[in-house]
């Protein structure tokens, strides 16, 4: 039995970390590798997460299908936001403060907007395997979860092989590295982080669709996020996709561990040591960019 | 002075920028009053600090549109001793911190005659500042809200009892006593916060008087995500009854999981906020089937107290109109004893006519007792109901995943106490559906 709850606490544990994978990829792209602190990030999430609700219940779409059909409108939504944070703060050099202001600004007109479009209350949408799992062997395996993750790792494959195999995606990462020996060989730093930010911003939308799919939904719910989406990507190494699926996994199964053997209420002082140790020993992250 | 045209745009953004942080972070400051029937004489101001905005709004807004339901019935029906109500309503946007300033406000520049607060949180922070004024307070389930101060002032409305801790949880362990064969064991699940703490303090009393066994005994974060392994470890416990003390999303979570884990203890619920909140019962549908949890008012035949039926509707009129999320479109959980409080308040004043002699007003509605929506009410020296009037109610005909498959009688059974028993529990629970 014990063997089994442990075996179960590391199976929920990973399927979590799948989760908060998903959720922390925006992060990674803005905050890693394009330098950009966008802190309202988790508030966009929220805003797919309302959208898709909205698309859910007009068509009758599955949430997480809603979160995948906003990608290419909040990509758009991302350009959008990189035109006018260039224009107004980067290209005058000032990115650092100004840019964390305009970003904070942001975060609360997204909270306030949000409540007042959609309602304070806590939003939830039916889905068929909402409260259901698959049984594998002694396992139960929450199917929301499952589908989460199944979506969270689909969108880290897909996100590794655009950075890795396309120009555009080399482009992104070589503009965190050095953004003037990019501009010496002929790409324009501007328009990379302009991509980048919306494929960032592209992936709010799918983590709206997850996060709707696994639990109720309210508009300032975005500030239980911010800290833990923090840590996976500090966890996974600043910038790196791959890291950040690490980082989420690491998390969700030390989470969940330490629910079984310490009591849920140590669950987020746990995650905190981990975190402390993996910046003591590897100050950049379970993997580097 | 040399000032770019760029400068000045970022410049002006930043400004803009602050301005809404400052706005926003300022809160119920910028949320000014809304105003009933312009006074023909002095108004009565009750002044009201409560959340419409903000995770706590589910409560704030329905609690706020009682009240304004009142004011409008009151001031329709000719307002109290000749004078009109005016609500001033504050937003505290569910942050606790902005609460006593709100309250030195109503009381210092709004001058109010009454002052209205609701959640037990909330009241607490506005007492210390509440009580110096000398005023009437409401605490519109601001449990426990007046222990250690004992302000002779103060009147909580929901209909919890003399010893809150303990008698907001006692029902759902003197059903299970009553059952037969009669659980042995029990779970607690606890959420961290005062709420969680508060009901957990109840539970174990109850533990103790009905002969009882903690077999496990979990708390847990209020930013848990994944419910699933803490219901995997409370399972392997197998105990008959599960007791769970939550707030509104992870209720939600807690529910779902148990289900994914396939958790089927004997009695399954306890002292969860959230399921009586429509938008997410509808979410649940059919999960809930056999759930029980606590409620103060819900639409059966057995409660049904004069007034009551025709305040749902007006709320629900105005909640359909209004087209906002912020409302719970059927208003069982709040509406009911926010009106009930003000309603006492009205008739304490006009019976008294005593207005502007709060020490006499005060002494009149602790001496008397007062027939509202929210039935018979009186109260003890510190201001809590005398008796324990709360509801346990097991979910029952749920046909589906939508607001109509809870509304009106027949879907929240309420199975204790024995003088409002609308129906049978189903027991043992009979496991999850949906």
């Amino acid at each position: 039995m014990a063997f089994d709850l442990l075996l179960e606490s590391i199976a929920t544990g990973l399927l979590v970390g799948g989760f908060y994978a998903a959720l922390s990829l925006g992060l990674t792209i803005s905050f890693g590798l394009t330098d950009i602190a966008n802190v309202a990030h988790p508030a966009f999430i929220f805003l797919g997460a309302y959208l898709a609700l909205a698309l859910s219940q007009a068509f009758h779409l599955d949430p997480i299908v809603s979160g995948v059909v906003l990608v290419l409108p909040f990509y758009f939504l991302g350009n959008a936001l990189y035109l006018f944070y260039n224009k107004a703060f980067e290209r005058r050099g000032e990115s650092s403060l100004a840019g964390l202001v305009l970003f904070f600004g942001l975060l609360i007109l997204l909270e306030v907007g949000m409540a007042s479009e959609f309602g304070v209350g806590l939003k939830a949408i039916y889905s068929p395997y909402g409260s259901v799992a698959l049984n594998i062997g002694p396992l139960s395996l929450p199917l929301r979860f499952v589908y989460s993750f199944v979506a969270g790792v689909a969108a880290v494959v897909l996100l590794q092989l655009f950075l890795t195999k396309t120009f555009q995606g080399r482009a992104i990462r070589a503009v965190a590295q050095d953004a003037q020996a990019l501009s010496l060989m002929g790409a324009k730093p501007a328009t990379v982080k302009l991509i980048a930010t919306g494929v960032s911003m592209a992936t709010a939308a799918l983590a709206g669709g997850l996060i709707l799919a696994v639990g109720p939904i309210s508009p300032y719910q975005d500030r239980l996020l911010i800290g833990r989406v923090f840590a996976v990507v500090v966890l996974g190494g600043s910038g790196s996709v791959l890291g950040t699926l690490l980082g989420g996994i690491l998390l969700g199964v030390s989470e969940n561990i330490t629910t079984i053997y310490l009591g849920a209420g140590w669950s987020l002082a746990v995650s905190a040591v981990i975190l402390l140790a993996v910046l003591a020993l590897r100050p950049s992250g379970i993997l580097r960019r | 002075m040399y000032f770019s045209r760029g400068r000045a745009v970022s410049t002006a953004i930043l400004a803009v920028a602050v301005i809404v942080i400052l706005v926003a972070a300022g809160g119920g400051y910028y949320y000014y009053s809304t105003v009933y029937a312009p006074a023909t004489t002095t108004p009565i101001k009750i002044g009201v600090v409560i959340q419409e905005s903000g995770f706590l709004a589910l409560a704030g807004v329905p609690g706020l549109t009682a009240i304004k339901i009142w004011a409008n019935d009151t001031n329709a029906a000719g307002g109290l001793l000749g004078h009109k109500i005016q609500i001033i309503a504050y937003d505290d946007a569910s942050d606790t911190s902005k609460v006593p300033a709100l309250i030195q406000k109503l009381i210092s520049v709004d001058n109010v005659d009454f002052l209205v607060t609701l959640g037990t949180v909330d009241t607490a922070a506005a007492m210390p500042v509440a009580s110096q004024s000398g005023k009437i307070i409401l605490g519109l389930f601001g449990t426990n809200a007046n222990a250690g101060i004992n302000y002779s002032k103060f009147f909580q409305a929901a209909p919890i009892g003399p010893d809150p801790n303990y008698d907001q949880v006692k029902g759902y362990f003197e059903l299970a006593n009553s059952l037969s064969p009669k659980p042995q064991t029990v779970a607690f699940v606890a959420v961290q916060n005062d709420f969680g703490q508060q009901c957990a303090i109840g539970g174990a009393k109850a533990v103790k008087v009905f002969g009882f066994r903690i077999v496990a005994n979990e708390t847990y974060p209020p930013t848990q995500t994944d419910f699933s392994s803490l219901m995997t470890k409370v399972k392997s416990t197998n105990p008959d009854i599960a007791f769970v003390c939550s707030y509104p999303p992870d209720s939600i979570g807690i529910v779902q999981a148990a289900k994914e884990v396939n958790f089927v203890p004997k009695l399954m619920g306890g002292g969860m906020i959230g399921p009586q909140f429509t938008a997410l019962e509808a979410a649940l549908g059919k999960t809930l089937q056999g759930v029980v949890t606590f409620a103060y008012w819900v639409p059966e035949p057995t409660i049904n107290f004069p007034g009551v039926n025709t305040l749902i509707q007006k709320y629900e009129a105005v909640a359909n109109a209004s087209g906002a999320a912020a409302f719970d479109p059927l208003g069982y959980l709040y509406p009911p004893y926010s009106y009930a409080a003000l309603q006492m308040l009205g008739q304490a004043v006009t019976a008294c006519n005593c207005l502007g002699n709060n020490d006499q007003l005060a002494t009149y509605i602790h001496g008397h007792t007062f027939s509202t929506v929210g039935g018979d009410m009186n109260f003890t020296s510190f201001g809590e109901w005398t008796y324990s009037r709360v509801l346990w109610i097991q979910y029952q005909n749920i046909a589906g995943a939508s607001v109509n498959a809870f509304a009106g009688p027949g879907h929240q059974v309420i199975v204790w106490p024995a003088t409002y028993k609308s129906g049978n529990l189903a027991y043992p629970f009979p496991g999850w559906q949906g």
